[in-house]
């Protein structure tokens, strides 16, 4: 099994960082050999793979505009009006290229483009609101919320998935970046990788 | 070692008198206490003078105690960390605090320019625009004395230390300003149940709580505080935020604050930003900024010692500071004489209260006697004297004419108060203009309430504390959906009482209307009689309110003045808008964390390390990091592009395309999609091979270019420039979902999927055979513009063979997070042909030789058929940008048409951007006939040689003209060819 | 700065788009073959000191192109929809 290189690794560094006295206020993890992958669908097929969707995964709902759709190994999160993304472990990936034909739409692996962080705390809504405009109070963004937004330029999507517990994903190319702007930024709270 | 005494230091205040702070003023070492602002640490040190103005270098002190001080202006901090214009009486006092005065020279008390004053008659309102104007080149002469005399304070050149950073906040309800308005508008709010930020500039919560002994229902002021403090405290749902100064009031209720993090810390901590800048979104906000105190005018009235009443009544009961010995008080405001009081039964010699009213409440008038207090009803101060201090006043009947007699009173210090401005600046920056009110005689905010904010307390005109407290309930409630009544500004009954600006004799002395800017009555008078009438063009002609304070004393007396000389109803005249900020910011707040490295944000290639551990010097591309060159033993830019260039042409080299935009493209309508979009076909394209492409905008103008590789029948790959990247998928995106939308294509961005190496030149071929043992890299198999895929060991590969140098080369993918593993692979294979790396400098020196477009030719004016791509042109298809391109300028023969241009002088280096002219040795003059496009040193050829666009290029080719530049000054012979310098036929990339 | 209601996404800042000029406009068909007529689409333009109806392209929510109502003097946005009226029919 090839190792796939995450584009942090010249500038991960383990452990604690900042200004702590006794807790960290950020935890950041790389979440690393995902699956991301894109499908897109003409509008008239919608219906028709809606269907197909939530009997295929025995989902009770299909997911709507900023709500994660949570299956056994990953998340389905609709990325647009006819745009529906898968992000977790390996496996649907043979599933959803067989299910969406080329009547309906297409489907584009994108797991290299991308480079996911999970970020845990007692201060990680404080960090991510030094970067990402999105309203993030309880109400507007609770556990399972998810938005596609950007953060200083850069695009990234942002999942609610504790009520501490995100998850970052965002562009390979930007990679750099995006860990610049947040470890300066939990430096006044105290970080650590692990 | 122990403190120097604080002579005006008495008892009361809010200071700590157990931690004293040492700091430092001009050098001198002083002491104050936590609490302190700088401002009122020096009057407890007795230090009056603090700075020297703006124009007339007079002698100035501290007028205010908050926002408004025009005088106290001190550069604060040293080395990197100085800040000019600092206002002493908003910045908190810290151990170390180090401050000079401004302005002056050599020093405080002895100041050389205050010669200035001696040519006052000169300096006069819009004296930049009536001097030297003749002869011709004499204001160039003497501009650089005359800014170096002007100006105030000095910052410095060397790089910011400090961080900042941005944060964005969402919520219910935000209020600005933590007086009895807004405290109660916070809390009615909090609870019932809402989101509420509180903002505060100030580093104490309370407002006008904290300056003066108010009462509210029963208790005394503090008291009230204490409690609503503590119940604040209680409330989860609240934020307050002090040291933050709500700086600006945007559309859709968007709120910028500025919060000093640091800027009170002997020592800050280096992981936390010095300021932080908010986005403030609001549901709804409450403004409860208060009023400001209003100044009288009258001659010499920037003295030393001359400031507002209830300034040196929040020194006495904030600071427990004394701000003189001998007082006189000038005021209209019944609350002054309350000051007045406490000062005389606390031991301090009130000389006098001046009031231009005759008719004084007899409450006030009996204590007046009672206590002993000189009472001048009726009067007016015309006059000031001192030297560097005040000594002594002229006082006059209101009813005297401007040459009245008068008499003269000794004083230390002279407490004015005219009556209370609303700040009202928030806003008016939200283009809701300010409306005068007579029995305010002030300006009220223009709306007090609207659907997303209100105002409340003094701002809305309300005075005594009980009203502000119940008005501001009424405030929130409404803004929250409790009530439905919208409550409203105060109207206050209308009385006679004489205007606070009178018609002064010239003989009076200056009379200061903006303090900061150095503008008395006289520059506005003389704004008016030279024809500068309306309230824009007196502040622009004089500068009035245009200083760092932005005429927070000075804008209402302009305003009533201006009233006065033009015999207009001052509710008519009109105000100038406030604009952002409030206060000044630091630019670092503005910047937040894009500086340096992280002003924009860059990307880097998946190889990117391979490329660093090679040795490769790096540029920017675009918003790209990418190799530009890899020196060898020391060779700068040049020697190693020149190197790899021949190695290239020799041998076989290696460069990271990574950058180039790189789109998924699929559906049954892809083709027909394509067809669209490029000027040429692509229904016929068979599967597995790919094409150049060229893209036109919708003006005829070629947009972009690109190969796209057809991977199955419904399934293309097509790349763009590295920089057009994202413009040409929004206009892709853009056709399709408005223009096309029965078009079934999707797109999709893998830019960042795959990773990409060319390999080119003679030996290219057998490096991939060598790279990848087993597959057939035959032309057979792999024909010019085919394409790939494949798996080796696992990683996977695709290759299509196409050629932007000209040799025989491949384009070489794998997924991003490969690309480490395929470089290993590659450059193994390349070992045993030589193999070198190229950079970006020798991709360029490459297709210049091949007379291969690229940005500096698709510069947006440039046709295909300029180009030289006229026949890629399709004319069985309509596309994007076909039937503009015809129009009769885009067709003309004299357009400038890419040719290639070789210096008669090999040796010889042209710039990009020479003009090109005749070469009939005439002078060059005009437009020139085209400009050189591209440049470059040629190995192949051994010259330097220089794409470019020239008039009719192609039908000159072989004729000798000029490429000239003034700047550099040169006038080079070049002779027009074919920009094919190199294997014109082609034949290099077909081996 | 702008906040613009983006019928997917919701109430987002205006850096999250890219502006897109009038959306009064509307593309000849492709194969018209009047230089007139795709002069007066490319370049004539009304510039009204009120509501202007316009183009707004979501580039890092989800990629839709917008038709926003805006006042160009108060900034006041009164209307937005789905340029592709078929847009999010499923």
């Amino acid at each position: 099994m090839l190792e796939r290189k995450s584009p942090l690794s010249q500038i991960r560094i383990m452990g604690k960082f900042g200004h702590f006295s006794e807790e960290i206020g950020l935890t950041i993890r790389e979440s690393k050999d995902f699956t991301y992958l894109e499908m897109s669908f003409w509008d008239q097929a919608m219906p028709s793979l809606r269907s197909k969707f939530l009997e295929l995964f025995a989902l009770k709902d299909f997911p709507e505009s900023g709500l994660t759709i949570t299956l056994k190994g990953g998340r389905l999160i609709r990325s647009g009006p006819a745009r529906l993304a898968y992000y977790g472990e390996p496996g649907p990936e043979d599933v959803l290229l067989a299910m969406v034909g080329g009547d309906e739409g297409s489907v584009v692996s994108l797991s290299h483009s991308r480079c996911a962080l999970h970020l845990s705390g007692s201060k990680v809504k404080d960090v991510l609101e030094r970067g990402i405009r999105v309203n993030l109070g309880e109400s507007a963004f609770p556990v399972g919320a998810n938005a596609f937004t950007e953060i200083h330029g850069m695009s990234v999507l942002l999942i609610r998935t504790g009520a501490s517990d995100y998850e970052l994903i965002f562009m390979r190319t930007t990679a750099r970046n995006i860990w610049t702007w947040l470890t300066e930024t939990a430096a006044q709270f105290g970080y650590e990788v692990l | 070692m122990s403190p120097k005494p604080q002579k005006f230091r008495t008892g009361g205040g809010r200071i700590d008198r157990l931690k004293p702070l040492r700091f430092k003023f001009d050098g001198h070492e002083l002491y104050g206490y936590e609490g302190d602002t700088l401002a009122s640490a020096l009057l407890a040190n007795g230090q009056h003078l603090v700075g020297r103005s703006f124009k007339y270098h007079r002698p100035r002190g501290i007028y205010t105690a908050g926002v408004d001080e025009p005088n106290a202006l001190v550069g604060l901090g040293t080395k990197d960390q100085v800040t000019p214009n600092v206002q002493a009486t908003s910045q908190e006092l810290y151990t170390g605090l180090t401050a000079v005065s401004q302005n002056r020279w050599p020093s405080l008390k002895l100041d050389a320019l205050s010669v200035n004053s001696l040519f006052s008659r000169f300096l006069s309102a819009g004296f930049y625009y009536k001097t030297f104007m003749w002869p011709a080149g004499a204001w160039e002469f003497y501009e650089k004395f005359i800014r170096r005399a002007a100006g105030i304070g000095k910052g410095t050149h060397l790089p910011d230390p400090d961080s900042y950073e941005h944060v964005h906040k969402h919520t219910d309800l935000l209020v600005i300003g933590s007086g009895p308005a807004g405290l109660t508008a916070a809390l009615t709010a909090a609870e019932a149940g809402k989101q509420v930020i509180l903002v505060e500039q100030d580093f104490e919560l309370g407002g006008s709580l904290l300056n003066r002994p108010l009462t509210v229902g029963n208790i005394s002021g503090e008291d009230w505080l204490k409690r609503r403090l503590s119940e604040l405290e209680v409330f989860k749902n609240v934020t307050v935020l002090t040291r933050t100064t709500a700086f600006g009031f945007y559309e859709q209720n968007l709120v910028g604050c500025v919060e000093k993090v640091q800027d009170h810390l002997s020592i800050p901590n280096l992981h936390v930003p010095r300021q932080r800048l908010y986005h403030i979104r609001a549901q709804k906000v409450v403004l409860a900024t208060g009023a400001l105190e209003r100044p009288f005018l009258f001659g010499n009235n920037d003295l030393p010692g001359i400031m507002l009443s209830s300034a040196a009544e929040t020194y006495l009961h904030r600071f427990g500071v004394l701000t003189g010995h001998r007082p006189i008080f000038y005021t209209n405001q019944d609350a002054a004489y309350d000051f007045a009081f406490a000062l005389k039964t606390g031991g301090t010699e009130v000389a006098a209260i001046v009031d231009p009213r005759r008719d004084i409440p007899s409450a006030l008038f009996q204590k007046t006697r009672a206590l002993g207090i000189p009472l001048y009803p009726g009067s007016r101060i015309v006059r000031a004297e001192g030297y560097q201090r005040v000594r002594k006043v002229l006082l006059q009947p209101v009813k005297s004419g401007r040459d009245g007699k008068g008499i003269w009173r000794d004083c230390d210090s002279v407490l004015h108060s005219a009556g209370w401005n609303p700040v009202v600046h928030l806003q008016s920056q939200r283009g809701i203009k300010p409306v005068f009110d007579p029995g305010l005689n002030s300006y009220l905010p223009g709306a007090g309430i609207t659907a997303d904010h209100g105002c409340a307390g003094s701002l809305a005109g309300y005075e005594e504390t009980d009203a502000v407290v119940s008005q501001a309930r009424k405030v929130a409630k409404y803004l929250i959906g409790q009530i439905k009544t919208a409550p409203r500004n105060y109207k206050k009954p209308v009385h006679d009482t004489p205007p606070v600006v009178s018609d002064n004799s010239p003989k009076s002395g200056k009379t200061f209307v903006d303090l900061q800017h150095d503008v008395t009555t006289a520059d506005i008078a003389q704004a008016q009689l030279e024809g500068f009438k309306s309230v824009e063009h007196v502040k622009r002609y004089t500068t009035q309110g245009m200083a760092s304070d932005q005429g927070k004393l000075g804008n209402v007396n302009t305003l009533e003045l201006l009233a006065n000389l033009k015999g207009e109803d001052q509710a008519l005249l009109g105000t100038t808008t406030f604009r952002p900020p409030f206060t000044p910011l630091t630019i670092g707040a503005i910047a937040g964390r894009s500086v340096g490295a992280e002003l924009s944000p860059t990307r880097l290639s998946p190889f990117h390390e391979c490329h660093r551990r090679a040795g490769a010097e790096f540029i920017t591309a675009g918003d790209w990091i990418r190799s530009w060159y890899y020196p060898k033993g020391g060779e700068d830019v040049i020697a190693a592009y020149i190197r790899e260039t021949g190695a290239v042409r020799k041998s076989v080299g290696m460069v990271d395309v990574s950058s180039l935009g790189k789109i998924d493209i699929q559906g049954p309508d892809a083709a027909e999609f394509l067809n669209r979009v490029y000027i040429n076909g692509w229904k016929a394209l068979p599967i597995g091979k790919a094409r150049y492409g060229l893209m036109l905008r919708d003006d005829g103008m070629v947009m972009d270019d690109g190969t796209t590789w057809r991977l199955g029948e419904n399934h293309f790959f097509m790349t763009t420039t590295t920089t057009g990247a994202a413009a040409v998928m929004r206009h892709m995106e853009y056709l399709l979902q408005v223009d096309w939308p029965e078009l079934k294509v999707n797109l999709t961005s893998v830019t960042d999927e795959w990773g990409g190496m060319a390999i080119a030149g003679p030996s290219s071929r057998k490096v991939l055979e060598s790279s990848f043992q087993g597959i057939d890299f035959s032309t057979e198999a792999v024909p010019h513009m085919g394409f790939l895929e494949f798996e080796s060991d696992g990683l996977p590969v695709r290759i299509c063979r196409l050629s932007f140098s000209g040799e025989l080369a491949y384009e070489v993918y794998t997924r991003a997070g490969y690309a480490e593993l395929l470089w290993d692979q590659l450059m193994e294979g390349g070992k045993p042909h030589d193999m070198i790396l190229y950079g970006s400098e020798a991709l360029g020196a490459l297709r210049i030789e091949k007379g291969h477009v690229a940005g500096p030719e698709l510069d947006g004016r440039t046709t295909a058929d300029d180009l030289g791509l006229g026949r890629m042109q399709s004319s069985k298809k309509a596309y994007v940008g076909n039937i503009l391109k015809e129009r009769e300028g885009l067709i003309a023969e004299t357009r400038e048409q890419l040719v290639g241009l070789m210096p008669v002088e090999g040796a010889v280096a042209l710039k990009a951007g020479f003009i090109l002219f005749e070469g009939d040795g005439s002078e060059p003059k005009g437009h020139g006939l085209g400009h050189v496009t591209s440049v470059t040193f040629s190995p192949a050829l051994g010259r330097h040689i220089a794409l470019g666009l020239l008039s009719e290029g192609r039908a000159r080719e072989g004729t000798l003209i000029r490429a000239v530049s003034p700047v550099d000054d040169m006038s080079v012979d070049v002779k027009v060819c074919s920009p094919h310098f190199y294997d014109p036929e082609g034949e290099r990339m077909h081996a | 700065m702008l906040r613009i209601d983006c019928p997917f996404c919701g109430l987002r800042d205006e850096t999250e788009f890219v502006y897109g000029g009038d959306a009064s406009r509307k593309r000849p068909d492709l194969q018209e073959t009047s230089q007139d007529v795709w002069n007066d689409h490319v370049f004539l333009r009304d510039n009204p000191k009120g509501p202007h109806l316009e183009y707004w392209f979501h580039q890092h929510g989800c990629r839709s192109w917008l038709k926003v109502q805006r006042d160009v003097a108060t900034h006041e946005i009164t209307d937005v929809r789905f340029a592709d009226k078929e847009k999010g029919q499923g």
